[in-house]
C-alpha cells in the first residue's frame, strides 16, 4: 500500500524554547527587541559616519 | 567556532554542568546544534547558546527568576533578527563587539520593570522599555504593562531616580568576557 500523509510517521519535533505564557508580554518583548535593534543600528551608523568624517578631516 | 559539548560549555563558562542542564531542561536555552536524544547522544551548543547561558547564569546569580531570563532572551532574539534584517549580517554575541558598537545593558527596576540601555562614550544612555515582567503567578490587572518606547532623558532619569532598587547587567561586557574565554576559531 502506498503510504499516504496519514500513514507517514511524523518526525520527532525539535525541542523548542518554553513559551512565555502571556501573549501580550511576548509581543511587547519582541517589539522591544525590534526597537532596540533600530536604535542600535542607527547609533552604529552615526559612530561610523563620525569616524569617517574625522579621517577625512585629518587628511 | 565548532560546536561545544555540555562539558566544554560548562568549562568555558566556569560553572558545573548541572547549571546548564537545568537551563536546558527548563527550555530557557535550547541547543542550536544538537539536542540530547537519549543514550549515546549529547547536547551540542553554538556560540549564541553560550551567550544565552552566560546571560542566564548572570541573571540567576542575581536570583532573578527564570521567567525574567526568558523575557530577556526573547528580546534578544527579536533584536538579533531585526538587526540582521537591517544590516544584512548580525550575529550574537560577536556583533556586539565590533568597533564603535554602543554598549548594551539590561536594567531591572524595583525587581519588575525591564529596560535596556544603549550607551556610547561621552553620551548619556538611551533607555528603552518599561515592560512589567512580574512573576507569572500575577494575573489580570495585577500585571500592567507600561507603554514601550525610547524614554526621553528626563523620563529615564525620573524612572531611575524613583526606583527603590536597580539591577543592571552589562550585556556587552558579558559578550566580551565570553569572547575572551572561548578558544579562537
Amino acid at each position: 500500500m502506498t503510504p499516504t500523509s496519514s500513514t507517514v510517521r511524523a518526525a520527532k519535533p525539535v525541542a523548542r524554547r518554553a513559551k512565555i505564557p502571556d501573549p501580550e508580554l511576548r509581543e511587547l518583548l519582541a517589539h522591544l527587541g525590534r526597537l532596540l535593534a533600530h536604535e542600535y543600528v542607527a547609533l552604529l551608523a552615526q559612530s561610523r559616519l563620525a569616524e569617517s568624517a574625522e579621517k577625512e578631516q585629518a587628511r | 567556532m565548532p560546536p561545544l559539548t555540555l562539558t566544554q560549555s560548562a568549562r568555558a563558562l566556569g560553572v558545573p554542568p548541572h547549571k546548564l542542564i537545568h537551563l536546558c531542561e527548563k527550555r530557557v536555552v535550547v541547543p542550536e546544534v544538537r539536542e540530547a536524544r537519549g543514550r549515546g547522544s549529547s547536547r551540542e551548543f553554538s556560540k549564541r547558546n553560550l551567550f544565552e547561558f552566560a546571560i542566564a547564569l548572570e541573571m540567576r546569580r542575581l536570583e532573578l527568576p527564570v521567567s525574567y531570563v526568558q523575557a530577556v532572551l526573547r528580546v534578544f532574539r527579536a533584536f538579533e533578527d531585526e538587526a540582521k534584517a537591517l544590516l544584512g549580517t548580525f550575529a550574537l554575541p560577536d556583533s556586539l563587539l565590533v568597533a564603535d558598537a554602543p554598549r548594551l545593558s539590561l536594567v531591572i527596576l524595583d525587581g519588575e520593570r525591564l529596560y535596556f540601555s544603549l550607551t556610547r562614550d561621552g553620551e548619556p544612555p538611551r533607555v528603552f522599555g518599561g515592560v512589567n515582567i512580574r512573576h507569572p503567578r500575577a494575573r489580570g490587572r495585577a500585571r500592567q504593562h507600561q507603554s514601550l518606547g525610547r524614554l526621553r532623558p528626563d523620563q529615564a532619569e525620573q524612572a531611575l531616580r524613583a526606583a527603590r532598587t536597580r539591577t543592571e547587567v552589562d550585556l556587552s561586557r558579558i559578550a566580551q568576557d565570553l569572547g575572551d574565554r572561548l578558544p579562537p576559531p
